[in-house]
């Protein structure tokens, strides 16, 4: 079968390329576009992958993760039609690889310049859950009327003590539009703020695309009395490498019903290691 | 084989990556032969970046043809319902800013980029730029003369709404200026 470069036909490539450059210019800003079909379903990762497929060259390498993971199904999939229609490698490492699409995290490795981080985006609209209506929403950006923003984070530490939103918790960007930075944990959400690198985000079925360029200012949303906080593992060591001050899931030991912690984001766990067994060698 | 297909990939990638990095200086290696008399710079922008589904406006109606020739996009009714401005610094004119689409504050994305091939981006007036993509601040020597630069701030002046802009040069040095930047005479 003949099959273009990067899967997607060159004009869908160009309209993904137009708009992303439209998101970069303008950060923060859901631009829409024409969300084109793949060989997976949307809501698995379309936009990311759309996003990934139009920017991929020949001398890039690729690296996918899902929730902290190379190796889930979701990573592997989408990294096999990657590798599949453009035959660039792949990597687990962040210091190789140029291109990195992600589900639900930010990398412990911090991105360098000129590195681009690709997430997917299930629900981009950070003020969906006060205004269902698209055109509604879309006049409050423009007006910079976040006030449903901030109450439905009130409501919460009226109704619990607390702001209760854990992943995809909305920031401000370039001071200027509230954003949802994708279900990744709020322990994330500060490596968006000044970094070296590109993030772009694409959600697929909700046609999409939005940016945070680098060494732009990126502040969670908090009030004065309630500061924003990061999910704290401060007092917590990974059973498997011995490091801490990371993401970690947490998990229960079936022989014993203990709960321990392992770091969620996979190669970094195995770069530490591997760091330690070659100081032992 | 190195064909159009990762040709344009590869001058995407440098669009991105002076969009990303806005004054970052990054050369074009790619070469686009054609019979108009822009360079390499523009018009591999054109073909990276323009289809039938947006239009664009030249000075000049020879170098429109070939670019609508080579890319299937036609050109605007006029300055203002053009997707992508086309011009070489010394056929610039005031309503080529002060017309421009700036897009509205619903759909900023709406608006027009400046693609213009300067005379230099390494001599000439001093800027200082600041804004998302520069780390603190980065200073520029570019032959594009303030007043044209003035008019750009006007335009840009009410974010989210304002022009992006794409400069090279006879060399086929690229340099991008999206909205966000602020430019400053020094």
């Amino acid at each position: 079968m003949v099959q273009n470069f990067a899967f997607l036909d060159e004009h869908s490539k160009k309209e993904i390329r137009r708009k992303t450059l439209k998101a970069i210019a303008v950060p923060g800003y859901q631009v829409p576009f024409a969300s084109r079909e793949l060989p997976i379903a949307r809501g698995w990762g379309t936009g990311g992958l759309q996003l990934t497929l139009s920017l991929i060259g020949r001398d890039d390498i690729i690296k996918v993760i899902d929730q902290g993971s190379d190796e889930s199904v979701n990573a592997v999939n989408i990294r096999k039609l990657i590798q599949d229609t453009t035959g660039v490698p792949e990597t687990i490492d962040m210091n190789e690889a140029t291109l990195v699409q992600s589900r639900h995290r930010i990398p412990e490795v911090p991105l360098r310049p000129s590195q681009i981080l690709v997430l997917q985006v299930p629900m981009p609209e950070p003020l969906r859950a006060v205004e269902p209506s698209e055109r509604v929403t879309k006049a409050l950006h423009g007006d910079k009327e976040y006030s449903g923003a901030w109450i439905k984070m009130f409501e919460q530490i009226m109704k619990y003590g607390h702001v209760t939103d854990d992943a995809d918790y909305p920031v401000l960007v370039n001071g200027r539009y509230v954003m949802a930075p994708s279900p990744i944990p709020r322990f994330d959400n500060p490596k968006m703020n000044d970094n070296e690198g590109l993030i772009l985000l694409g959600a697929g079925r909700e046609k999409k695309i939005y940016a945070v360029p680098p060494h732009t200012h990126v502040a969670s949303l908090a009030f004065d009395d309630h500061p924003f906080e990061i999910e704290d593992f401060s007092d917590k060591v990974c059973r498997e490498s011995g490091v801490s001050g990371v993401f970690m899931d947490e998990l229960i030991d079936p022989d014993t019903g203990e709960n321990y912690y392992v770091t969620n984001d996979t190669s970094y766990m195995l770069e530490q290691l591997n760091k330690e067994e070659e100081h032992v060698n | 084989m190195n064909t159009q297909i990762h040709q344009t990939q590869k001058h995407y990638r440098t669009l991105v990556d002076i969009f990303s990095y806005p004054g970052k200086i990054s050369a074009t290696m790619e070469s686009m032969d054609n019979y108009s008399t822009f360079g390499d710079g523009v018009l591999m922008t054109a073909v990276t970046l323009l289809d039938n589904e947006v239009t664009f406006h030249t000075t000049f109606k020879s170098d429109g043809q070939e670019i609508s020739l080579l890319t299937g996009s036609e050109p605007g009714a006029d300055i203002g319902s053009s997707d992508y401005l086309i011009v070489k610094e010394k056929d610039l004119e005031a309503p080529m800013f002060e017309e421009a689409a700036a897009g509205t504050l619903a759909s900023p994305e709406k608006s027009a980029t400046l693609v213009i091939e300067a005379d230099s981006l390494h001599e000439g007036s001093r800027y200082r730029l600041t804004g998302p993509g520069i780390k603190e601040e980065t200073t520029i020597n570019i032959s594009l003369e303030p007043r044209w630069i003035g008019l750009r701030n006007e335009k840009c002046k009410e974010y989210p709404l304002g022009v992006d802009m794409i400069l090279t040069d006879s060399t086929n040095n690229m340099m991008a200026i999206p909205r966000t930047t602020k430019i400053e005479v020094i």
